[in-house]
């Protein structure tokens, strides 16, 4: 919006609204002097009607064809960054690096004896792989944590095993557990939401939303605990939660009850290397 | 999805109207059976509206390569926090619902404009000791 001498601007919603012939008579005819007078609004009406023209030229149609052909194969099933690289060279380069991770991903997977035959074992796989956050995941393998300058993707191809999650019709969790993997934050949580909202959505949801909380940004740092809390009140004996829990009262400078959550995990999962990890952690708390 | 060169046909005679369509996918965000439908009648619409505004945009001419990341984008933002975008859809037309997907459409387009923009703006940045030394050269 600008204040010129011809007044306020339409907003996209009125310029919308014109072009469907919704406006009230009073309100059309103020926006069209408006229009008249505003170079600004008549080009975004302009804009507006070649976007939604319903005349397709041949050429629109085809890519539309060719663009949905390429969606089906689920090539694109992870948007890539875009926009990134500014020469044609770099983008080369990138792409060369792209292929290379691909293909040594696709060698990781089927150096595996059977494929993934559903979107859970993907992400088992990937767990297998590659430990993203000093949280816990539900199912999740004990890694070491790996401290790394820079990415730390563990040079897995994620667009191209995103084309795997879509055909083997991924639920919200696992899309969810996907990007979580890959510390994308603004999809992983939207999934994980919708997952924890459908009917029967177990501890292993709740805390998968927990860690998402713990380790994104800081600003729901509380609803992590609620979540790991909820988690525990529906399966009292899910050691993933307990493991969580602790972490989050030591992120929230709350030593005492980080204690008491490492001893009751000891308790629940004595042997584990999750175990080791929690054993480690209780002498500094008691300090 | 259904093309004949001239007009492009997003409706067939006794679906279910496309704005309550809209609307039942905003409800119902999980419905994998609803979004397929979703997903026959509207994706198309939403790769040619992208593709016309990266156009009109002049970011790029071939287009195909970056509108289906584009297009998942646009999905995202439907059904992110809860649907908000979605539940806030108030059309009963069809053109209501093509002006819907539209402004979405020309949303992430805009921000993905802002992006390349940006990273262009800071590809341009000249650390000054080379600058210096390209003074004194």
């Amino acid at each position: 919006m600008n204040g010129r001498d011809h007044g306020q601007c339409l907003a996209e919603e009125t310029l919308i609204d014109y072009l469907e012939g919704n406006l009230d008579l009073a309100i059309k005819a103020a926006s069209e002097v408006h229009l008249i007078a505003c170079d600004e609004c008549r080009e975004s009406l302009g804009f507006f009607m070649k976007i939604l023209r319903e005349e397709v030229s041949p050429e629109e149609a085809n890519a539309v064809q060719t663009i949905n052909q390429q969606w089906h194969r689920a090539k694109h099933g992870l948007p890539r960054r875009t926009g990134m690289f500014s020469s044609r060279l770099i983008r080369f380069v990138a792409i060369a690096a792209v292929l290379l991770v691909a293909f040594i991903a696709v060698r990781i997977l089927l150096e595996r004896q059977s494929q993934p035959r559903s979107a859970s074992e993907v992400v088992q796989l990937l767990l297998a792989q590659h430990r993203p956050f000093e949280s816990r995941l539900a199912n999740e393998p004990h890694l070491p944590i790996v401290q790394t300058r820079g990415g730390d993707d563990a040079g897995i191809a994620y667009g191209l095993v995103a084309g795997e999650m879509t055909r083997l019709s991924a639920d919200s969790h696992q899309m969810g557990r996907f990007y979580l993997l890959q510390k994308d934050f603004g999809r992983s949580i939207p999934y994980l939401e919708i997952a924890e909202r459908e009917v029967g959505a177990g501890a292993a949801v709740h805390n998968d939303l927990g860690v998402a909380y713990l380790e994104g940004d800081g600003s729901r740092l509380e609803k992590a605990g609620e979540e790991f809390r909820h988690a525990l009140n529906l399966d009292p004996a899910f050691a993933p939660a307990v493991f969580n829990l602790a972490l989050f009262y030591e992120r929230t400078n709350s030593p005492e009850p980080a204690a008491v959550q490492w001893k009751r995990y000891l308790q629940m999962d004595p042997n584990s290397d999750w175990a080791g990890e929690a054993r480690a952690r209780l002498p500094g708390l008691s300090r | 999805m259904h093309f004949n060169h001239g007009r492009f046909r997003w409706h067939e005679p006794g679906e279910t109207p496309a704005a309550d369509l809209l609307r039942e996918c905003g409800e119902k965000l999980t419905d994998r059976v609803l979004w397929t439908k979703f997903q026959e009648r509207f994706q198309g619409l939403i790769f040619l509206y992208l593709m016309r505004a990266l156009r009109l945009r002049r970011i790029q001419d071939d287009v195909s390569d970056i509108v289906p990341d584009l297009a998942q984008e646009v999905y995202v933002r439907l059904v992110q926090h809860d649907g908000r975008i979605l539940r806030s859809f108030r059309g009963a037309t069809e053109f209501s619902v093509m002006a819907f997907l539209a402004r979405v459409s020309f949303s992430v387009v805009q921000d993905h404009q802002r992006q390349i923009t940006s990273e262009k703006r800071r590809a341009q940045v000249i650390p000054i000791e080379l600058a210096k030394a390209g003074e004194l050269a």
